[in-house]
């Protein structure tokens, strides 16, 4: 018993070190509120790493679009809920050079609206990182819907807009934008209570909210794995079952 | 004359003119005589600071030269349904030779190349046997020599052609290049009735054996806008299908596309045949051939991951990208101590199936990758066996990917697989060291990037550190190490390998001791995206699946087709057992030519396990090389490629006139194109001179002695009246 637990924390040490583990690389930006929903992530990496093999790490990386280790981590986060200042020039070239070398970007809405001022910043942003390329809903037979999860719908603390919308490249997506305070589900005080309820749809909405993030950081880790053939007609015929979009259609 | 005062000296001059002025109104009558002395000497030295210089220019009007190339190949000589020689010499003859009044003419004969003549013999000749039309060739020599010779004049290139075309660049493209204005004048008839042309024919390069290749013709038609025409394809002479297409109006192109399964590896030769059109005369462009080579169907690849991460996810797109590969891959999304608070309804993840993967469908596949794979927790060691018999006996590939459950931490030291692996494993306690470095390339084809090992050192200079190896004991004697640890140690005392590979029984088997590999994707983000993490690894799955361009013999031409008499250089590249460049080889290249004579020529070592020939390229026609490799008198490989040569062919068949190339050569560099037929052939706007500047000479006048002794003889004249008249 003793020398498993040794085992355990040695392999948890490891852990810590391991490039293949999942951080929460958070995108800190001028302007506006990059800091919003910081009490979720040591509860979404909690979550994942009890049901899944993703070693994610509780304490997240605070990074910039101009700081040098922002290529070592090949999924960043973005939040906030205001609009935020244009990014310079350099930024914009280095972002570029992020998702042509496979990075992949999440943002979260918190304000929950629909064409909130933060949105329309993100939006802004990334017409000039893609300029042929807009944020366009991604479509429900994505990968991204069945990575983990089977999901009939989108949603996060709020239901504003039923869709993600997302940015993709080289067959796979590079920008998965969520309008609805998706991570805004995660937060608790320090007593363990939820700080933010889910509207309309309450604690079912929140765990509808929890598997659209688990399966979120689970594309940004395995890409499109789930449209493998092999895994298309099983999950087809769940899917045909609940009444849902085949995955792999429409792509 | 040329001033070069500046604001200083203008200044100057301008207080001088106010004194003088000054004294003047400020003096009496009598200091007339002084004021006109002073004024002179002050605008002698004013004149001095513009600093005046004397330029002289001599020059003369220099005729404009004009280079005529009269088309003499063997489509020229061709009689019916008009005599294009005779209306070549009426062409030069009747005006041509009249453009020697204005212009500095020279004349060219010219074919595959151009050759100076005289007006004279051109108009004797009978001579119209040149086995090609190098427009673009002939261009570009002549516009050399006119650089040479007629620097400094105005030039123009003027052609007489058919415009038939068979040269390897484009006659339009080369006028533009040559910044010279070139005016083309047709000789020959024009089509009148239709005729249809297979424009080109395409086919993959690389084609799988029982997976559909798809074949697309183009055709363009004249005078045949909205007919029918039938188009077969056929493969190695036999026919493999026929559509029928109705052809856009003329210059317009209308694709067909065919599928075709080849079943043999290979060369395949399609042609395409167009049937001829009624009352179509021109049939010589009714057909065109192109080739393919043809390897077994795709790879497979049965890919295991541990855990979700990014090393999968980096990999997993290079080998979606290639055509070439099918993967099946199995992530161990979820551990055997995970807690699972959702029903599997909603889960979309499938059972792993271990015993029907590894006992019964193993052998379907080409590759197997373990990636951090923990083996231990879903199957017995002994299950491990198959991929050991896919390895050895079935010519498949194993590549192992290093992680914290992966080599000797997850307990491979004791399986079948121990064997196969080029590295010695250590037990559970194995070091895994997550410390940054930058792994150290050895010298070898596979880690090749690049066109030289010096452009290789940058890259790798250039490449991402890694963060994460596996310290294997060792690396096993025979196995090539591809890049290794700059500063860990295995414990047999060298620096630990990264990348190992080798060949077993008869296939082949890599170790890649990091799982952090995709670092060299993302990079550093100094510089934008190199694709060479793509390229690599690419590299590593081709020589994993033995796809023939990393065979250990490898023959190559450095083009796929070529210009009569143009040599073809025929290179072999040479690997040895290990995959390390082979430099102590015998070559031997077979040849084959169009006329069916066979030869046999040595090839010489150029670098780095590259032997080379020239091969001259005389007959036109497909010639077929075999390189042989000996070593020590045992047989290493061998190869065979082919090469077109292009050239007359087509000569005996190109009719009419094509107006459409010549006009786009006149417009593209400048010039105009004229019908030889037409009243205003020869009309050219050549512009008919330039002026030379021979000499200019240049004296400066403000330096000058006698300036200055004009300047001071004034003033001591007008000492001199003042002293005279008492006015000192």
């Amino acid at each position: 018993m003793r020398k498993i637990i040794l085992a355990f924390i040695a392999l948890s040490f490891v852990s810590l070190l391991f490039s293949n583990n999942l951080y929460f690389a958070r995108l800190k930006y001028e302007g506006g509120n990059w800091d919003s929903q910081n009490l979720a992530w040591g509860e979404l990496a909690d979550f994942l790493v009890g049901i899944s093999n993703v070693r994610a790490v509780r304490e997240p990386v605070i990074l910039t679009a101009d700081s040098p280790e922002l290529f070592n981590y090949p999924v960043i986060f973005m939040t906030g809920d205001s609009a935020f200042a244009e990014w310079n020039h350099a930024q914009i070239e280095r972002l570029k050079r992020y998702f042509d070398a496979g990075g992949i970007i999440v943002i979260d809405d918190c304000t929950g609206l629909k064409d909130s001022g933060f949105s329309k910043s993100v939006k802004r942003e990334f017409a000039k990182i893609f300029p042929n390329d807009p944020l366009s809903r991604i479509k429900d037979s994505n990968a991204v819907f069945i990575s983990f999860f089977l999901l009939p719908g989108v949603c996060g603390a709020r239901q504003s807009v039923p869709y993600l919308e997302g940015v993709e490249k080289s067959g796979q997506l590079a920008v998965i934008f969520s309008a609805n305070d998706l991570f805004g589900v995660w937060e608790k005080d320090k007593l363990g209570n939820w700080l933010k309820e889910c509207r309309p749809g309450g604690e079912t909405q929140r765990l509808e909210a929890q598997k659209l993030s688990v399966n979120i950081i689970m594309y940004a880790m395995v890409g499109t794995y789930k449209l493998d053939a092999i895994h298309t007609d099983y999950i087809s015929q769940k899917m045909k079952a609940l009444n849902m979009k085949i995955p792999g259609q429409g792509r | 004359m040329n001033f070069e005062a500046d604001f200083i000296a203008l200044a100057g001059a301008l207080l001088a003119a106010l004194s003088a002025v000054y004294i003047y109104y400020s003096s009496d009558r009598k200091r007339a005589v002084l004021v006109p002395l002073r004024l002179f000497a002050l605008l002698l030295l004013t004149f001095a600071l513009f600093k005046p210089t004397l330029e002289h220019t001599q020059s003369f009007k220099k005729r404009t030269a004009v280079a005529v190339l009269a088309d003499v190949s063997k489509s020229m000589g061709i009689k019916k349904p008009g005599d294009k020689a005779v209306l070549l010499k009426a062409a030069i003859k009747g005006k041509a030779a009249a453009l020697a009044k204005t212009f500095d003419v020279s004349w060219y004969a010219f074919s595959g190349t151009a050759q100076k003549t005289s007006l004279e013999d051109l108009l004797k000749s009978d001579n119209f046997s040149g086995s090609s039309t190098d427009i673009a060739a002939a261009l570009n020599s002549v516009r050399n020599e006119l650089e040479k010779e007629r620097a400094g004049a105005k030039k123009a290139i003027v052609i007489i052609s058919d415009g038939n075309n068979n040269g390897l660049l484009d006659p339009a493209e080369a006028a533009k290049a040559a910044g010279i204005p070139v005016y083309t004048i047709g000789v020959g008839p024009e089509k009148k009735g239709p005729d249809v042309a297979v424009k080109s024919i395409t086919a993959g390069e690389l084609g799988f054996t029982g997976m559909q290749s798809t074949v697309t013709v183009n055709l363009s038609g004249t005078n045949a806008a909205g007919k029918t025409v039938r188009v077969t394809l056929k493969a190695d002479g036999r026919e493999a299908g026929q559509k029928e297409v109705v052809l856009k109006e003329d210059g317009l192109e209308t694709a067909v596309k065919f599928n075709f399964t080849p079943k043999e590896t290979g060369v395949v030769r399609y042609r395409a045949e167009a049937a001829p059109l009624k009352g179509e005369e021109d049939l010589f462009n009714n057909s065109a051939v192109c080739e393919a080579r043809v390897i077994k169907e795709k790879v497979r690849i049965l890919y295991f991951s541990g855990h979700p991460n990014y090393e999968y996810r980096f990999l997993r797109q290079v080998l979606k990208t290639n055509p070439n590969y099918e993967m099946v891959s199995f992530i161990l999304l979820r551990g055997t101590t995970n807690v699972m608070a959702f029903s599997e309804d909603q889960l979309t993840l499938i059972p792993f199936p271990v015993t029907e993967l590894f006992t019964r469908d193993l052998p379907q596949f080409d590759i197997v990758v373990m990636e951090n794979f923990p083996y231990s927790q879903y199957m017995p060691a002994d299950m491990l066996q198959g991929i050991a018999r896919l390895v050895t006996e079935r010519g498949g590939s194993l590549l192992m990917i290093g992680g914290d459950q992966s080599f000797g931490r997850g307990l491979y030291a004791t399986t079948p697989l121990a064997d196969l692996l080029p590295v010695s494993l250590d037990g559970p306690s194995e070091v895994y060291d997550t410390r940054p470095y930058k792994m150290v390339p050895e010298i070898h084809p596979l880690n090749s990037l690049s066109y030289s090992t010096e452009s290789d050192a940058l890259l790798w200079g250039g490449m991402a550190e890694l963060n994460d190896i596996n310290v294997a004991a060792s690396s096993k004697p025979g196995a090539a190490v591809l890049g290794r640890h700059p500063f860990l140690k295995s414990k047999s005392g060298e620096f630990a390998p990264v990348l190992a590979a080798w060949q077993r029984g008869r296939g082949r088997v890599m170790a890649c001791l990091s799982s952090s590999t995709w670092k060299w994707a993302m990079g550093t983000g100094a510089e934008a995206s190199s694709g060479l993490y793509a390229k690599y690894w690419q590299g590593l799955f081709n020589w994993l699946s033995g796809v023939p361009d990393i065979k250990q013999v490898n023959i190559s031409t450095d083009k796929k087709a070529y210009a009569r008499n143009e040599p073809v250089r025929v290179a072999v590249s040479v690997f040895d057992e290990h995959y390390r460049y082979e430099n102590s080889a015998s070559v031997i290249l077979s040849v084959g030519d169009p006329d069916g004579k066979k030869y046999r020529l040595d090839c010489l070592l150029a670098g780095n396990g590259i032997y080379e020939c020239l091969v001259p390229g005389e007959i036109p026609g497909r010639y077929s090389f075999e390189a042989s490799v000996y070593k020590q008198g045992k047989e290493l490989g061998k190869d065979v490629c082919t090469a077109e040569i292009s050239g007359s062919l087509s000569e005996a068949g190109d009719v009419y006139l094509n107006e459409t190339l010549l006009s786009s050569i006149a417009g593209k560099s400048g010039g105009e194109y004229l019908n030889g037929s037409s009243e205003r052939a020869f009309l050219l706007k050549i512009e008919p001179e330039t002026e030379e500047v021979i000499s200019r000479t240049r004296r400066t006048l403000w330096d000058s002695p006698f300036l200055l002794l004009l300047a001071a003889l004034a003033l001591c004249a007008e000492w001199y009246v003042r002293r005279t008249s008492g006015m000192l």
